[in-house]
């Protein structure tokens, strides 16, 4: 029974919502004013949005410190306060309060990256690097190709298939799982979350498809000692050699698993990537991107996955159209009832043949309700901001109820 | 090289395609290369940090700043290389600067979100006291950046832009000396002001230029505090536009000695009324009818946004009607060139564009410029500026 202001989700389906603190995706942050928060929060709830899952780029947890870093500086990139102060502490106050849920996410690995100007239709990057404390302390942990090069070996300005504009660490090294672990029971055990959600970027890969880093130090003595061959000897496509470093993801959610139930907490993790290429319509391939999900579906180390089918086109990603529906079937053959599924769509960036906001906000309605109808447990959106500067609201609330809304 | 058809073709650049930074010459020798056989024939290369060592940039983050100095200067200036590549290929090179905007909050989103970097330049952190300010007295470092004044969003946001006050005739001289420099020691062949739409109220008046030279100047004229009266006042709007015409004025004098004479061009975004009601652009401060009627301009370059960015919905342009309206207001008295702006993406961006052009050369228009290099790059429209070069442009419409 929906009450009056506050919708409920439709037929118990989740409205998840990918956003910033305050609905801002990044700019918003220090100091973080409560009444941004609970301005958000409010139009959250009046649209029926039940789990907010929240960015963490740079994390707010002093144990987790970042900085940035232009040619002869390096300085604290803390844009967010500490503890009771934090803007994660705000949002879970609110948004508990209208009954909201909120999962933060931490993207794996992810540990530095360019800032790209954002008015830049090729996504160029600007020479201000951004970094966590314990990735600039510890550079080495940082995942490399074949021919030994880590993302900080590389010009900003040569792009490997979006590489170097991200960092990555690997998860080969006991250290960095642990780092990943700690920040995610941080935020269970200190701020009350609800869940954590794990964000996969997509790695950089060959033409094949085959992630291009991971030869790292543990990984190839390791794969050395098992198989007696030294992985850059071999070619990158080789399935021992690609098993063997998307092992060491599942390790790090096997480990991440067994912290999360450890607490008292019960708390829900769940995982999120792009469903472009083959991610999700060729599951026996998925280990190629190092995102093995249907090994950790098998093995029941997740509560939700969130496939994230793009409906808009940033020029500097061209992504091709997406069978949502095929993939969702194919997605829900192979998961079966060991996790749920929660369909994320996302509006970021312009859509080549189609208007701004009132053309989106039906397309994005009809995927939505494609979507529930083929029996997914939930529709999420992409990204919050976008709701905010296109005037998206009345969208989340057509989605969550049955009563369409215009903004 | 001449375009095709003989008009002028112009591209608003980066310096080697890409439009933010680029920095291997072979990108730059690539880019030329690329304008050159679409018929380019004038380069508008954009330096929002400015690449020579007299007006330097930094960065700041709370407490600490940082040099931002995205380029080398000098020999290997990517503004040199572009300029030598471009006349190897017969391209004439016109660095544009945002006149006034001395700083700026840097967006991290393409909804416009401001972040928490400032940039600003060294003269402007040196000299707070020439941003200019609002009738309450704020500079754009007083105002949080979460804060939004009335008046145009996107570009125009204030405080995401710093603007310093041209009623200093200190400032006047520093902007000035930017264009000479680009003149005398980069041997460009024309200089371009890129006129950022400042904030407004909801009666497009100006909402900023409160500073002291110009109110103590006014209040000895007329008599009156400027913070007393109506912000849209005549005589005071007149009175703070006129710094405008008079930093015009003075950059035109400096372009006029010898060794120095090279195209001078101004150029904003086609919206707002600025061009549609020339009457009225003072109350912007692009006082435009008045420097073509003294002939401080030689070339006009009003820009027409065929597809809004999210982060500034503007309504579609007439460019037919408005090209109409800047040709009965200039004469003979300087050229047009028409800004298309196919920024946003759309699928039909080339046609949209190229049906936009026909119309604006049957208007009279003396060429066509395309904004940006990176959407050219970046959504395959080489070949649109090829068809814009050549004699089809006129039948497209």
């Amino acid at each position: 029974m929906q009450e009056e202001g506050e919708l409920s989700s439709r037929k118990g389906a989740d409205l998840g919502l990918w956003c910033g603190v305050a609905g801002s995706w990044m700019g918003l942050y220090e100091p973080q004013h409560e009444q941004d928060v609970v301005k958000f929060v409010e139009k959250c709830a009046k649209v029926g949005v039940t789990k907010l899952l929240c960015a963490y780029y740079t994390a707010p947890v002093r144990s987790h410190r970042w900085v940035f870093r232009l040619p002869g500086v390096e300085a604290p990139y803390e844009r967010y306060g500490y503890g009771e102060k934090s803007a994660l502490s705000a949002l879970v106050k609110h948004a508990h309060g209208h009954g909201i849920e909120v999962h933060p996410y931490v993207a794996v690995g992810h540990q530095g990256w360019w800032r790209p100007h954002p008015e830049s239709a090729l996504r160029e990057f600007l020479p201000i690097l951004h970094l966590s404390k314990f990735a600039s302390d510890n550079p080495a942990y940082f995942s490399k190709t074949r021919e030994g090069k880590s993302w900080l070996d590389i010009d900003r300005r040569q792009r490997l298939t979006g590489y170097p504009g991200v960092g990555l660490l690997s998860l080969a090294y006991p250290e960095v799982r642990e780092y990943f672990t700690s920040l995610c029971v941080e935020f269970v055990q200190d701020y009350g979350v609800d869940g954590v959600q794990l964000e996969f970027i997509i790695p950089p890969t060959d033409e094949q498809g085959f992630c291009l880093l991971g030869y790292d130090e543990p990984a190839m003595t390791a794969f050395r000692a098992e198989y007696g061959q030294d992985p850059r000897e071999i070619d990158s496509s080789d399935e021992n050699w690609m098993r063997f470093r998307a092992g060491y993801v599942t390790q790090f959610i096997r480990e991440l698993k067994e912290a999360l139930s450890n607490l008292e907490a019960n708390v829900e993790l769940s995982l999120q990537t792009e469903a472009t290429g083959s991610t999700f319509s060729e599951p026996a391939s998925a280990y190629k991107l190092m995102f093995d999900w249907p090994a950790w579906v098998e093995e029941q180390l997740f509560d939700v996955l969130y496939p994230r089918f793009w409906l808009s086109n940033p020029a500097w990603w061209s992504i091709a159209p997406t069978d949502i529906a095929g993939e969702l079937s194919t997605i829900k053959r192979q998961v079966g009832d060991r996790c749920r599924v929660v369909t994320g769509l996302a509006i970021v960036g312009g859509r080549e043949d189609i208007g701004w906001s009132e053309d989106i906000a039906r397309l994005v309605e009809r995927e939505a309700m494609a979507a529930l109808e083929a029996g997914v447990d939930g529709v999420a959106i992409h990204r919050s901001e976008f709701v905010e500067g296109l005037g998206l609201w009345g969208m989340l609330a057509n989605i969550s109820s049955s009563e369409p809304v215009e903004d | 090289m001449d375009s095709k058809n003989g008009i002028d073709l112009v591209l608003w650049c980066g310096v080697g395609g890409l439009y933010f930074e680029s920095f291997y010459e072979k990108d730059i020798g690539t880019f030329v290369e690329k304008c050159a056989e679409a018929g380019v024939t004038r380069l508008i290369p954009s330096f929002y940090i400015s690449p020579v060592k007299s007006h330097r940039w930094l960065i700041r983050h709370l407490e600490v700043e940082a040099a931002y100095e995205p380029y080398e200067y000098g020999e290997k200036s990517p503004l040199k290389v572009l300029v030598r590549h471009a006349h190897d290929c017969g391209l004439e090179v016109h660095p544009h600067v945002p006149l006034g905007s001395e700083g700026g909050w840097m967006r991290v989103s393409p909804v416009g979100e401001l972040g928490v970097f400032a940039r600003m330049s060294k003269f402007a952190r040196d000299h707070p006291e020439y941003w200019t300010k609002t009738q309450d007295g704020r500079g754009w470092l007083d105002v949080n950046r979460r804060e939004k004044l009335a008046g145009s969003p996107g570009i125009g946001l204030f405080p995401g832009t710093g603007f310093i006050s041209l009623a200093f005739p200190e400032v006047r001289e520093y902007a000035r000396s930017l264009f000479t420099e680009y003149v005398q020691d980069y041997g460009v062949d024309g200089v371009q002001l890129e006129f950022i739409i400042p904030p407004t109220d909801d009666r497009g008046s100006y909402l900023l230029g409160y500073d002291e030279p110009a109110m103590t100047a006014f209040e000895g004229k007329y008599g009156q505090d400027p913070r007393e009266i109506d912000n849209s006042d005549d005589s005071w709007m007149r009175f703070r536009a006129g710094y405008f015409t008079q930093f015009v004025r003075e950059l035109r004098e400096a372009l006029s000695k010898p060794g120095a004479e090279v195209e001078l061009s101004v150029a904003t975004e086609a919206t707002d009324g600025i061009f549609n009601e020339p009457s009225r652009a003072y109350k912007m401060m692009f006082d435009w009818p008045t420097w073509v009627e003294e002939q401080l301009i030689d070339v006009l370059y009003p820009r027409f946004w065929l597809t809004p960015p999210m982060w500034w919905p503007v309504a579609p342009p007439e460019v037919a009607e408005e090209l109409s309206t800047i040709k009965k207001q200039i004469g003979d008295k300087c050229q047009v060139i028409a800004g298309l702006v196919c920024l946003g993406g759309n699928d039909n961006i080339a046609e949209l564009t190229e049906r936009a052009a026909g119309a604006a050369l049957d208007e009279g228009a003396d060429g066509l410029g395309v904004y940006r290099a990176d959407a050219v790059e970046a959504f395959g429209l080489w070949g649109m500026l090829e068809n814009l070069s050549s004699a089809d442009a006129r039948q497209v419409s």
